[in-house]
């Protein structure tokens, strides 16, 4: 029973890894929400970078309402 | 216009960050406080110790329940009011509710909870010691957190939602599930069954609530403050499922070695170690998200310098974690200091640092408000200086214990090395607290923010809607069946760690329930559970003999699931600061426990349990019903098995060989260490414990024995007295402190002349005072088997083996030996003590070669002629 579920948990993860690996779209969405977030806090994001290599430094060109206030 | 505006600006609920942000300040000094007071009393016991509500265990029970709902809680939920908006570009669901919420949960829930848990209304529930009531008002303010701050998560999307909002949602979901778990079900399921119960909550308390929470911070504050992406979303979503799918299935790795189902503690230590796996998952993604956008540079920002702080400590604490749950490591270090370091890592190093990092980065941005970088930046060495020392001082300690209670040692030995780490865990203490308050002043005084708009600013240049295309509805319905996933696994852990131990250990308990066990507990009895539980003695001492090597040779047979059948709820506890108490029925008479509860150290000089004066009216024999009802329950712990267990032949005694070595110091030492309580400094019984004890404690210094009864009483105690067996002290101190014992006699002979009559007269008329008054009990030949003392405990003297002064002699005669069969003889005149004295004091020196010394004088005896 333990193996089971643990094995089902892994699984479903494989799956989406996996997926992930073969699909140039699902890479790009399942990495969407972190360029979103940043747009949010008034940054502006690198918005077509689709992998983890993309986190190059991206330098805001615009003071969002976010960083009004910082020290 | 205002509309446009109103859709273009989504604001912060400053109003609602501030509020929270307070509280959650009052929460960790006032949590901070009771956690030191409870620190002090581990070296100082008597400090405030003279009222209920400030006794150890109710402080300990408003230390941990503040920590958890007063700081961490508002503290996250300050965070969340702030970071709803800019994961979802959406307003929380009601600022109303959001004040309603924190009036309920601040003054209900908190401070209620504290003040009832003071007043002695609580469940002895870990990480759930507020009273149903109260657990009422929790899961109400859990329901209406997921109407607040979940809506607008739904309304954003699954494909757009960050991690930060996925963690935020997941834990105040799962929490609201797991919440009625370890709160309600322990009442209606006794012991063993309850138990299981109460495993899942005291770790989903921390997996479910305090985690989520704490990583949503890290990764909001990383971007936030880097303004980078962080390094792979994707990875991030894997370690949330992780967490969740797997969390719920650790519980039961805190009662490992038990009598729960041997599956159910494989499944979470399997678990456990698969937990760690995802943390290194997860930390992995998070250093790598700030090394790449910080490029290696030294973390300036205070705030994001808590948050690196915390995810370093996540993978400590987990890592720790895991190597705990392993049965094999387990065995050792349970119970130990050893994890109340690791729990105070995780709160403090893991937890508090994150919500440290994420409440700051708030502060640093809202309009209005001073904030001090220096204060802060000296906070947070103060507190991790003072953690790291905490955290070592109670591993090593816990290390130590582990070690003792290995070795056949008595178990105050483990009190007394413990004392220096428990000092030092004050100081370490006292740093922490004094980080504490220059946090909180860090958001009290310096340069204040200008006034000014706080929220999603829609208009911003960088700001862009996301876009939506086809691949939106089958990646929000693979993230959102992973959800649901999630929830099935919840509740398949709750039905596999939880259900199923039910059913198995109910169906184990009705099969293995001996006929005759007698289980059921008095009126009485009753109240002395619910008592032992509001004093939290729980806490202290374990209620279960686990089936180990080191338990059961220490404590006796291991605890079975059928005699907890009657324990609602069940409070077995994960903690040993005194010993078990599984098997305490019969262990010591209620005289000895009465006592003790008076005050521990009356008897047991280097204890370090807590006063109950206020059970007694004014002294230990004075007792008020509750004490009396407290002693009645101690007395049925493991009473059922001991009833049922077959009696247990007599012990074959062998006289050891007496040691060559004089090590009569060695000895005193012990004795002064271990006996002197009771018999006092002088060894003369007349200590303030030994006095009020019943029978009172035995003077040996008025009395010579010999050296197979003085072996005999320390090897297997005295019964029907409160001398226990000291079987556990190590031969060397065993031997020494008999040889101390036995020089201690003082029957020293009298001049002739202090005689009343000749040794033969003497002799005759003692002989008929023996027979008329003494025979009964003592016997013919004053071995101490006459008819009458057949069924006395503890048994009439055996004259054979100890030999009283004529002081001793006179002062028993005159006033009996309280709590014995033996009574008072106070008409007895000079002479006539003199005499029988003489007499059976001949006995003794006939059965060791050795001529009858002559009487010595007494002050009595000396005015009297």
């Amino acid at each position: 029973m333990t193996a089971y579920l643990l094995g089902a948990a892994t699984l479903i993860l494989l799956v989406l890894i996996l997926w992930r690996r073969s699909s140039p779209e699902f890479r790009r969405k399942s990495e969407q929400p972190k360029f979103q977030f940043l747009a949010n806090l008034g940054f502006r994001p690198d918005t077509n970078a689709t992998t983890d290599a993309s986190n190059k430094p991206v330098t805001p060109e615009r003071k969002g309402p976010h960083e009004e206030h910082e020290p | 216009m205002t509309g446009v505006a109103e859709r273009q600006r989504i604001p912060v609920a400053t109003g609602l960050v501030r509020a929270h942000t307070y509280a959650a300040f009052v929460g960790l000094l006032v949590s901070a406080l009771f956690g030191l007071t409870v620190s002090i009393k581990f070296h100082v016991p008597e400090f405030l110790t003279n009222h209920a509500a400030l006794t150890w265990g109710r402080l300990r029970y408003d230390h941990t329940q503040g920590i958890l709902y007063a700081w961490l809680g508002n503290a996250f939920l300050a965070f969340i009011y702030y970071a709803v908006p800019f994961l979802t570009r959406r307003r929380v669901t009601s600022e109303r509710l959001g004040w309603i919420m924190f009036f309920t949960y601040n003054v209900v829930a908190v401070l209620g909870g504290w003040t009832l848990v003071l007043m002695g209304v609580l469940q002895p529930l870990e990480w759930a010691e507020f009273p149903l009531v109260v657990a009422a008002v929790i899961e109400t303010c859990f329901v209406l957190m997921i109407v607040q701050f979940g809506i607008p998560f739904l309304k954003c999307g699954a494909s757009e939602l960050y991690v930060s909002g996925w963690y935020l949602l997941g834990g105040i979901t799962f929490t609201t599930l797991a919440y009625p778990l370890g709160n309600i079900v322990p009442h209606l399921l006794p012991g063993a069954m309850g138990a299981a119960f109460s495993g899942l909550w005291i770790h989903d308390a921390v997996g479910l609530f305090v985690t989520p929470l704490a990583v949503a911070v890290e990764y909001f504050v990383i971007s936030a403050v880097t303004r980078k992406p962080i390094y792979s979303h994707f990875y991030s979503m894997v370690g949330f499922w992780l967490l969740f799918l797997v969390y719920p299935l650790n519980g039961i790795h805190h009662y490992l070695y038990s009598s729960l189902p041997m599956m159910a503690q494989h499944v979470s230590e399997a678990a456990s170690i698969y937990q760690g796996i995802d943390v290194i998952l997860v930390v992995t993604n998070l250093l790598l998200s700030i090394a790449i956008a910080t490029e290696g540079t030294v973390l300036q920002d205070v705030p994001l310098r808590y948050v690196w702080t915390s995810i370093v400590l996540y993978l400590i604490v987990s890592l720790q974690g895991s190597v705990q749950a392993v049965m094999a490591f387990n065995r050792f270090i349970h119970f130990t200091d050893w994890v109340i370091g690791h729990s105070h890592l995780a709160m403090i190093g893991f937890a508090s640092f994150a919500a440290m990092g994420g409440v700051s980065h708030v502060w640093q941005r809202m309009p209005g408000v001073r904030h001090s970088r220096r204060a802060l930046a000296w906070s947070y060495w103060l507190l991790l200086i003072g953690l790291g020392l905490m955290v070592l001082d109670l591993s090593a300690a816990g290390l130590v214990q582990a070690s003792l209670w290995q070795k056949h040692l008595p178990w105050i030995d483990s009190v007394r090395a413990s004392r220096p780490y428990w000092v030092f865990r004050t100081v370490d203490g006292l740093i922490l607290l004094s980080g504490f308050l220059v946090f909180a002043c860090s958001f009290l005084t310096g340069k204040r923010n200008p006034s000014g708009f706080l929220g999603v600013d829609l208009n911003s240049d960088a700001y862009h809607l996301p876009r939506h295309d086809k691949a939106d509805s089958w990646f929000t319905t693979a993230y959102a069946a992973t959800f649901g996933a999630g929830v099935v696994f919840f509740v398949l852990s709750f039905l596999m760690l939880g259900v199923y131990p039910a059913i198995h250990l109910h169906e184990s308990i009705e099969r293995t329930t001996p006929a005759g066990a007698h289980l059921a507990l008095t009126p009485s009895e009753q109240r002395g559970a619910k008592l032992y539980g509001i004093d939290g003695c729980a806490y202290c001492h374990t209620l279960q003999v686990r089936y180990t090597a080191a338990d059961e040779w220490r404590f006796g047979k291991p605890t079975h699931a059928w005699e907890t059948r009657q324990e609602y709820p069940q409070m077995w506890g994960t903690r040993r600061i005194g010993p078990d108490l599984a098997r305490e029925s019969g262990k010591r008479p209620a005289d000895w426990q009465l006592v003790h509860l008076y005050d521990p150290r009356y008897i047991v000089p280097d204890s370090v349990m807590p006063s109950y004066p206020w059970l007694f009216d004014g002294s230990p024999d004075r007792p008020t019903q509750d004490a009396r009802d407290l002693v009645a329950y101690l007395n049925t712990l493991g009473r059922a098995a001991a009833q049922l267990a077959p009696a247990k032949p007599a012990p074959v005694y062998v006289l050891p060989v007496a040691s060559p070595v004089d090590d009569r110091e060695q000895g005193r030492a012990v004795f002064m260490a271990n006996c002197a309580g009771c018999h006092g400094v002088q060894a003369d019984g007349q200590s303030i414990g030994g006095r009020a004890l019943r029978p009172v404690a035995f003077d040996l210094a008025g009395f010579r024995l010999t050296d197979d009864s003085i072996w005999r009483a320390l090897e297997q105690g005295v019964p029907g007295s409160s001398m226990p067996s000291w079987e556990m002290l190590p031969a060397s101190d065993f031997q020494a402190v008999a040889d101390y014992v036995a020089s201690l006699g003082k029957t020293d002979s009298l001049p002739l002349e202090r005689q009343y009559a000749s040794p033969e007269v003497l002799k005759e008329a003692g002989r008929r005072l023996f027979e008329s008054d003494c025979a009964r009990c003592h016997g013919d030949n004053a071995d101490g088997t006459g008819p009458d003392g057949a069924e006395l405990l503890p048994h009439p003297a055996n004259f054979h083996q100890m030999m009283p002064s004529y002081q001793a002699s006179a002062r028993i005669l005159h006033s009996g030996v309280p709590g014995s069969g033996m009574p008072a003889f106070p008409l007895l005149t000079p002479p006539e003590v003199q005499a029988v004295t003489y007499y059976i004091r001949s006995f003794y020196s006939e059965a060791n070669k050795q001529p009858p010394a002559a009487p010595v004088a007494s002050p009595q005896m000396g005015d009297m002629q």
